[in-house]
């Protein structure tokens, strides 16, 4: 299944947001524990509450973002 | 000491954290300046080394009011998303809420800003609306059940101060019991005093702490503007005169001629 995480291309195993948050997650080995405890994800355009993640259905096409904390103005 | 919506803070300096040369460095003139209130953001995930130390380990270790932003945000929807998001992240209700109009001034989209104010007030934001100086915007957004208005100085990051001090004073005045931070456009600890002379109760600035040769140093000459400038507000300033008035009373002075 094709579906779009931060506006790139990529086929990542699992059904719901909270497959496709462990999935990224475990790629991107680089973020700080706390960043990672913080993450924010967006389906589609709509924001997705942590505790709905594992509600949230995927299907190819969607667009997923997920978000971390990061210095603001 | 200023309380902004019931809550005590510890300076009227309020700083962005991004464009620091490093996070240590931002640690050390935040923990040195003590800002009242700082601001943060929601991006997406930049590829790196796993720092050892981790921007939200620092926000920990600081406890300092969190005012997560929505910047870089043209829609209302974008806008709205970004609040809700930050909201869960931050674990905090409050939001710098950002419409902005064109890429190269960044002026706050007036009209946007009020829509979205009206959507998040109503799910419980504590929304800091970044504006300009509009009298009837100002109202809207009052209106919309904002408690507290941030018009900007000049464009950010334009190091410019009060492009439009009249306007500026005219807003002030027009709305004395709500609170003003005046954000954006601040290059130099002078804007910062002049901005309090004129009664505003804050300053929110970034770039010119963040970018300047030394910004630990930087942030603490700001801060003491700050501090010097709302002193000069509340002791009250002197009314402007168009010729001299001697300040020595020609009384009792000695006739030589």
């Amino acid at each position: 299944m094709q579906i779009y995480i931060n506006g790139r291309p990529c086929r990542p195993a699992g059904e719901t947001l909270a497959d496709i948050v462990e999935h990224f997650l475990t790629e991107r080995g680089d973020l700080d524990p706390r960043s990672r405890m913080a993450i924010g994800t967006a389906h589609n355009g709509i924001f997705v509450p942590r505790e709905q993640r594992r509600r949230c259905r995927v299907i190819p096409g969607d667009r997923i973002e997920i978000l971390a904390p990061m210095q603001g103005g | 000491m200023l309380t902004l919506l019931g809550e005590p803070l510890a300076s009227r300096l309020f700083l962005g954290t991004a464009r620091f040369p490093s996070l240590d460095l931002l640690s050390k003139t935040l923990i040195t300046a003590r800002p009242g209130m700082i601001t943060v953001a929601v991006r997406r995930p930049t590829p790196g080394p796993v720092p050892a130390r981790g921007f939200m380990d620092m926000l920990e270790v600081l406890a300092t009011p969190l005012l997560p932003n929505t910047a870089g945000c043209h829609t209302v929807h974008e806008a709205v998303t970004t609040a809700r998001l930050a909201r869960e992240m931050f674990g905090t209700s409050r939001i710098k809420l950002e419409v902005i109009g064109s890429r190269r001034w960044l002026e706050p989209d007036g009209v946007g800003l009020v829509e979205a104010a009206e959507i998040l007030v109503k799910e419980g934001f504590e929304v800091f609306p970044y504006m300009t100086e509009d009298l009837a915007i100002a109202e809207r957004l009052l209106r919309a059940g904002c408690r507290v208005l941030m018009p900007w100085a000049a464009p950010i990051g334009s190091g410019r101060g009060l492009e439009n001090r009249t306007g500026l004073l005219r807003l002030r005045e027009a709305f004395p019991a709500v609170p003003m931070i005046l954000d954006a456009g601040l290059g130099r600890p002078s804007h910062a005093a002049e901005a309090m002379e004129l009664g505003f109760d804050a300053v929110l600035l970034n770039t010119a702490v963040a970018e300047s040769g030394d910004p630990l140093r930087m942030a603490l000459a700001f801060a003491s503007a700050v501090e010097a400038g709302r002193l000069a507000f509340e002791a009250g300033l002197v009314a402007t005169r168009h010729a001299a008035r001697a300040s020595t009373p020609d009384e009792g002075k000695a006739a030589f001629a």
